[in-house]
């Protein structure tokens, strides 16, 4: 009652600042408004979106750095290499020089403490001006320089290509037990009327709050006892049973699916598996292509999996698994660590940007990315 | 067509409901696969590591067959008491070795004044307390940047469909390749992080070396995957009906009285989901710090997240009867915790309609 009271004795203060506001759109106009708004989001978006995509700045331009462009800390962006110039033999550093308030490009040729002796690359056979002051202080003259070599470097020392067959393999092949397992589950959960339907379908949804940690000791135990790990099967033969996101998704997509159609296919005399395979699957093509990558991509990324059930036998090592090591040996090296890890987003990235339709709708759908 | 045309007739004149137990077969054999899968990978596995847990099975040293009857020993709860022990003792000086006055096999996790508390499993506390600060700054942090990218990307700005690519294309990056990248991004001197900080001014710190910062680091690597979340809000916030909100204009309310009476509202269920589901992640939470700290949890275990230990235990000390009673009391966590959060719901989670979960 008390709430009540304040609620309704505050209405005709609310009702107050209501004239304010529309007086203060009329006296800016509403399209000036809405352009300025407009104007102020785009500006906080853009900053935002250089924030997020700075680490893949970050990987692209140091995956192409050498050693020693990482160890120069005044070193551009952009990879690139003090600019030298031959003279007598030596190569002089190039630096900025300001004389008589003027830019000069000068070759260092006696650095010294106060001062130091340069030579004019213009007309190297003058004689060397003399400079007062701290050649610490001088920019240098960089010329760019990259390294696509850290590339092959990489692809060679992490076996890039083994990772590359292991992880396709698995992520493939393991995507399509996890398509057909769950569009299986789905039709069986949304086209017929079964005792406790209700029931398995809650216990389906309840494994997703259900910590792996529970079963993944057992499982390791099992699969090692049958001698699976250390090979690709654990990582792929569990996702030909259904797993219950993957199985959500279809199932909000059949449900969708008018069931006119499979009745007219019954009267024709249809069996449940004709229907399923002539009328449900065709039809539901793009949540099939989103289930599909949506494990292919869990699959790529995976790491606790493949760190349980593949170590002990690199021969069988993924890239996320690869990488890691690969981390383990050359922390020391940005430059190589960089490369790989380029390589290792790229395809998930390019898919992504492909096919994010589908795979938007689809995470919107299930609520959930894995 | 023949055949069927014969047939049909003869299911309807047979038993009542065969043509109904025809469905009911067709159905389970639908279902199979995930109820096959569920037990022998979910099901059948959680009975054998609750099994397990009332055991001392040793990865290394254990040469167990289960079927020739070559069991691990049964220990009873000893697992359970060892990883949960605690006990209080008093200290005769503040500053007195905790080691003289706890019992044996206890080790001080803290004091407080004169008074020391032991565990039996220090590490377990220390992973659960990482843990549990983990959570209580990350999530409240990733939920409001969350919906504020919500908020922003879902206007109608020419170019947000870009925006909202870039913004979510991270969290397809696999974690790996987003730690290595953070681990160089947050250096002390080099890292991008603190030249930028340094441009405006402020002298950033050593983040991943710090006792202090590694937790801040590791929610800053969070936020670059909260596109994740934010697709999930703008979804949320394309459902709310657009007449609300022109109600409310008519009535004269500006941006900041429709986010809290219509947007916030009606997100809260979202929020429920994003916490619920975000709390159970905490506690899964692995493969970042594992691979930024190598598995060490550095610096002075600040990192070290209550699944890296579980995992350490089970797979590198071989402990697995001792790491499935971790398992298990996790799992009693986040059952518990999930509960609380439902519980509460009620008072802050609005259901349109009124409907209440």
């Amino acid at each position: 009652m008390a709430a009540n009271q304040t609620k309704a004795g505050n209405l005709p203060s609310k009702a107050a600042p209501r004239i304010v506001i529309v007086h203060n759109r009329f006296a800016l106009g509403n399209s000036t408004w809405k352009f300025i708004s407009a104007g102020i989001v785009v500006g906080i978006l853009t900053a935002i979106c250089l924030a997020f995509c700075s680490p893949y700045l970050y990987l692209f331009v140091t995956s192409f750095k050498s050693a020693g462009q990482l160890s120069e800390p005044t070193n551009p962006l952009f990879p690139s290499d003090v600019a030298t110039f031959s003279y007598q033999g030596q190569d002089l550093q190039l630096y900025y020089v300001p004389i008589n308030g003027q830019k000069q490009v000068l070759a260092l040729y006696k650095p010294g403490r106060t001062s130091a002796t340069f030579v004019d690359p213009q007309h190297p056979s003058a004689e060397p001006i003399t400079w007062e002051g701290r050649t610490r202080a001088l920019d240098k003259v960089f010329i760019p320089s990259w390294h696509p070599e850290n590339y092959a470097t990489a692809i060679q020392s992490i076996e890039f290509l083994r990772l590359l067959f292991n992880t396709l393999v698995m992520a493939i092949i393991g995507a399509f037990g996890a398509v057909s397992s769950a569009a299986l589950v789905a039709y069986g959960f949304t086209r017929f009327r079964i005792p406790f339907g209700g029931v398995l379908f809650t216990l389906v949804m309840s494994t997703i709050i259900l910590p792996p940690q529970v079963t993944i000791i057992p499982t390791f135990i099992f699969f090692q006892r049958i001698g699976w790990t250390g090979t690709l099967l654990p990582l792929i033969i569990p996702h030909f049973f259904g797993n219950a996101y993957n199985i959500f998704l279809l199932r909000q997509y059949f449900m969708g699916m008018p069931y006119e159609l499979d009745e007219a296919a019954k009267v024709d005399g249809a069996s449940p598996w004709q229907v399923f395979t002539r009328i449900i699957l065709p039809n539901s093509r793009l949540a099939l292509a989103a289930v599909f990558m949506l494990h292919f991509l869990f699959a790529w990324n995976d790491f606790y999996n493949p760190l349980i059930f593949l170590s002990g036998n690199e021969s069988s090592y993924v890239i996320s698994l690869g990488l890691q090591k690969f981390l383990q040996l050359h922390n020391g090296q940005p430059n190589l660590l960089s490369a790989v890890s380029l390589l290792a987003m790229l395809l998930p990235l390019i898919l992504f940007f492909l096919a994010q339709k589908t795979f938007m709708q689809g995470i919107v759908l299930t609520g959930v990315e894995k | 067509m023949t055949s069927n045309a014969a047939t049909l007739p003869k299911i309807a004149a047979g038993r009542p409901g065969s043509l109904r137990r025809a469905e009911i077969r067709w159905g389970y054999l639908f279902l199979s696969p995930w109820i096959i899968g569920f037990i022998l990978f979910t099901a059948g596995p959680m009975l054998f590591s609750l099994y397990l847990a009332f055991t001392n099975y040793d990865l290394l040293n254990g040469n167990y067959d289960l079927l020739s009857g070559k069991n691990p020993d049964w220990v009873g709860t000893k697992n359970f008491t060892e990883v949960l022990g605690l006990e209080v003792k008093a200290l005769q000086t503040p500053d007195q070795n905790g080691a003289e006055v706890l019992d044996h096999g206890f080790a001080e996790l803290f004091r407080v004044g004169n008074t020391v508390v032991g565990a039996s499993d220090v590490d377990f506390w220390i992973s659960l307390k990482v843990t549990v600060s983990f959570a209580a700054i990350a999530l409240p942090i990733g939920i409001v940047v969350s919906i504020a990218l919500a908020l922003l990307l879902n206007t109608k700005v020419p170019g947000v469909r870009i925006f909202r690519t870039l913004i979510y294309s991270p969290v397809v990056v696999p974690s790996v390749v987003t730690t290595i990248v953070f681990q160089q991004f947050l250096n002390g001197d080099a890292g991008w992080l603190n030249q930028a900080l340094k441009a405006v001014g402020i002298n950033g710190p050593a983040w991943l070396n710090r006792t202090e910062w590694v937790l801040p680091a590791l929610v800053i690597i969070g936020l670059w995957t909260a596109g994740g979340s934010m697709l999930i809000y703008l979804s949320g916030l394309q459902s709310i009906p657009t007449e609300l909100y022109e109600a409310a204009k008519v009535d004269g309310a500006n941006f900041w009285v429709c986010f809290r009476r219509i947007t916030l509202p009606l997100l809260t269920p979202v929020i429920l989901y994003d916490l619920v589901l975000g709390l159970i992640g905490t506690f899964q939470y692995f493969v970042i710090p594992y691979v930024l700290t190598n598995g060490q949890g550095t610096p002075n275990k600040a990192a070290y997240f209550f699944n890296m230990y579980l995992y350490k235990s089970a797979f590198a000390f071989g402990q697995m009867g001792y790491a499935s009673a971790m398992a298990w009391i996790l799992l009693v966590i986040v059952i518990g915790v999930t509960l609380v959060v439902f519980r509460t719901s009620g008072n802050w989670v609005f259901y349109q309609g009124g409907a209440k979960v």
